[in-house]
């Protein structure tokens, strides 16, 4: 049984360098290589990157904000760093980063129901796993009090094995082979280009924030008072919205209330997206925000 | 309790380290411990269904001692009948009732009679169809004089509920397994070892390549109507993978499992992907059911000594039938029905024995010959598979028919991926089998491919689909 025990000593050995030796090569990548995601976009920016404004969200900012149409408009330079699924937490994360790097004086926060979220999202939260050794990134994990993030800190390669599909092998090879994020170029802005679909176009889309203050976005508002960022929040439109978004007023300051601006379908992709032909007409209404 | 699971890698260090040490090699120890552990292994899953299996156990436990008990042949047979009816009759319960339920419904109201549909719910319990087909060769293998009955319950019901077979196999001959039981077992660290890389190896086959196949296949299976012909070929080679590597995956991790509590279970898969007709395949294919079907029902029919039509007849049967025991479908049927039609010209120009050995001996490469009857019956069998993983026959034929359109462009598949790339570990899997083709499975040897295991285990590592844990196809069989 001396060589069972030292075989099995063996495989678990190796098992455990070989993780060690990923964990520590796909981490560097995310620092090293290019950017790959919007999280890795905000992490490699330095404050030699200035902007005159940045704006955050989720992919109801991601499909709705097009930076050149404001440049255009108002002469100003910013990026749109919208995040598929982001939640408050993922934007208070993103706002931390960025006014420690200086990178703006001036915020633009889609809000809308992810209000009542507290806690972090699935897909969004995925990319900031990489990230986790920063100490100033896991102080915010080490508050969400959920386990998995002392996991996917402290045992080697967990997070990218349980992500695979997201920030796995497949993510990696992109490193290395130097495919940045496709949107960086376009500075954040992915239009949509197809017309809400008829069978939808009676569906309504209901609505309920809780009248309580969200931790995250308080936290945010603290932040920019302290750091003399100023930090505006908008919803941006919702097909059919039947909702009390009022209650935004109520927490937030500088809030732009646009839920009802749009209820032409034909310029929704879907009843949370606009398309390209939406993004535009929004876009313009927006950047009067910033004169 | 999945084999790919957490819980599982806690489960079996503890049974190992307290059946080699905590029973003083006491059989009856064991055996009680193999059965203590089978029932919590199953009734992870389901508890409620333990009585089942209970009860599966005792009526068969029981009937074997009558059978040998009975003087007369007929008393005898009445007796397997006995076993037959009630094994047969779980199952048809369990798995079958909702289908001929339905299919009595539509065929009387095809003809202008309407009954209201008698709706209950029926939860299949997982591993049914296997355990009663090995508690049945029990009886049968009793009944024919190959068996003598054990008295020794304990060994029996370890026997029926042994957890690295219970839910997906390999099926177990009494005349195999049940004497291991009986016997002194000891502590062979070879077999330890052997075990614990076999169980490597069917680790690689599920996480790594059936779990990264079954992405492409489920996308591309569930939305075919939107993919062009290469795209949903791509779909059928994905599917044969994820199926090959999920059930060969979960024999060599059951076969493995087996060996370190130094049981030999039977070899269920032979490299059946470099088969050269679809003779070869089935002889390489779920082993344990195929020879099962052979043994229990080709045989006793007449097998092939009989008239050629009767032969033939034969042939069908047991395709349907183990095409029905698959899964109460049509399409699993229509599976069957086309393996039979393949099987056909074999049986017709009697060269269904041709390829009896392993494919190109000794030698590095198949020739030309041989690769090509290799790529046709595996084409052959992907172009089934795609009955056994559709829905209705109907999308199966849509989606043969839309391959048929013969339309090229490389496309991408809505799950953020390139269409081929799958490829790479479907290759990396062939390239390892084939150059172990003559070994039982490619870590076989110990001391020799240890790197080899080393190699397979950062692959599972860095490969291994972990965000998404499959449960194992053949579970719901």
């Amino acid at each position: 049984m001396k060589k069972v025990f030292l075989t099995l000593l063996i495989y678990i050995s190796v098992l455990l360098l070989i993780a060690i030796i990923f964990e520590r090569l796909f981490t560097d990548s995310h620092y090293k290589n290019v950017s790959r995601n919007p999280v890795d976009w905000v992490m490699s920016l330095d404050s030699t990157d200035v902007y005159d404004y940045l704006v955050l969200g989720s992919s109801r900012t991601l499909n709705t904000v097009d930076p050149f149409q404001i440049e255009v408009l108002t002469k100003k330079h910013g990026i749109n760093l919208g995040l598929q699924d982001a939640k408050p937490f993922d934007l208070k994360l993103f706002v931390k980063r960025l006014i420690k790097k200086n990178i703006t004086h001036t915020l633009y926060i889609q809000i809308d129901d992810s209000w009542n979220i507290n806690e972090a999202g699935e897909k969004s939260t995925v990319n900031w796993l990489p990230y986790l050794n920063e100490e100033a990134i896991w102080k915010e994990f080490e508050k969400l009090d959920d386990k998995k993030y002392f996991y996917y800190k402290n045992i080697p390669f967990y997070k990218y094995a349980h992500y695979d599909s997201e920030i796995g092998i497949r993510d990696f090879c992109k490193g290395l082979t130097q495919q940045k994020l496709s949107t960086i170029k376009d500075r954040g802005f992915i239009p949509l280009y197809e017309v809400l679909k008829t069978s939808e176009r009676d569906r309504e889309y209901p609505f309920t924030l809780q009248d309580e203050f969200n931790i995250h976005i308080k936290e945010i508002i603290t932040l920019c008072k302290e750091n003399g960022v100023s930090v505006f929040f908008f919803t941006a439109p919702i097909y059919k919205a039947d909702g009390n978004h009022s209650i935004l007023l109520k927490y937030l300051p500088n809030y732009y209330d646009f839920t009802n601006l749009i209820s032409d379908p034909e310029y929704f992709y879907d009843g949370r997206h606009l398309n390209a032909k939406g993004a535009k007409l929004f876009t313009e209404k927006l950047s009067l925000l910033f004169h | 309790m999945l084999f790919n699971s957490f819980d599982f890698a806690i489960f079996l260090p503890i049974v190992f380290i307290l059946y080699w040490y905590g029973t003083k090699g006491n059989p009856k120890y064991q055996n009680l411990l193999i059965v203590l552990a089978s029932y919590i292994f199953y009734g992870w899953w389901d508890w409620r269904f333990l009585s089942l299996m209970l009860f599966s156990t005792l009526v068969d436990f029981f009937i074997g001692l009558s059978i040998v008990k009975r003087k007369t042949k007929n008393s005898k047979k009445r007796m397997l009948i006995l076993s037959i009816l009630i094994n047969i009759g779980l199952l048809a319960f369990f798995k079958y009732f909702n289908f001929f339920t339905d299919n009595f419904i539509a065929t009387f109201s095809f003809f202008g009679y309407h009954f209201n549909p008698l709706s209950i719910e029926i939860i299949l319990p997982v591993g049914i169809s296997f355990y009663t087909f090995q508690t049945l060769s029990y009886s049968i293998d009793i009944y024919r004089g190959k068996l003598n009955p054990t008295r020794n319950f304990i060994a029996f019901a370890a026997f029926v509920s042994f957890f690295p077979q219970l839910v997906a196999g390999p099926i177990e001959r009494a005349t195999n397994l049940l004497p291991q039981f009986l016997q002194k077992r000891k502590l062979n660290p070879e077999e330890v070892l052997l075990g614990l890389r076999q169980i490597i190896w069917g680790l690689f086959k599920k996480i790594v390549v059936a779990d990264n196949c079954a992405r492409y296949a489920n996308e591309i299976f569930n939305n075919y109507e939107h993919y062009n012909s290469l795209t949903l070929s791509l779909g059928a080679i994905a599917f044969a993978f994820q199926i090959y590597g999920d059930f060969s995956g979960y024999s060599d991790i059951a076969i493995g499992t087996a060996r370190l509590f130094n049981f030999k279970l039977m070899k269920n898969f032979s490299y059946p992907y470099f088969s050269r007709d679809i003779a070869e395949f089935w002889r390489r294919w779920h082993i344990s059911l195929s020879t099962w079907f052979r043994d229990y029902l080709y045989i006793p029919l007449g097998g092939s000594k009989a008239s050629l039509s009767k032969v033939i007849r034969n042939i069908f049967i047991i395709f349907l039938v183990s095409g029905f025991w698959h899964g109460a479908n049509w399409t699993f049927v229509c599976w069957g029905f086309l393996n039979a039609l393949y099987f056909l010209p074999l049986i017709l120009s009697k060269r269904n024995r041709k390829h009896l050995d392993i494919v190109a001996g000794n030698k590095v490469f198949p020739n030309i010959k041989h690769l090509l009857s290799i790529l046709l019956t595996f084409g052959l069998t992907s172009l089934a598979w795609i009955f056994f993983r559709a829905d209705s026959i109907t999308e199966a034929y849509y989606y043969i028919q839309k391959i048929g359109g013969l339309q090229f462009a490389i496309e991408r598949i809505n799950i953020n991926r390139y269409p081929f790339e799958f490829i790479p570990i479907i290759v990396l899997l062939l390239f390892m089998e084939w150059f172990s083709r003559n070994e039982e499975f490619p870590l076989f040897k110990a001391t020799k491919y240890q790197l080899k295991t080393l190699f397979v285990l950062g692959t599972i590592i860095l490969l291994g689909s972990f965000s998404t844990i499959e449960n194992f196809i053949y579970f719901q069989f």
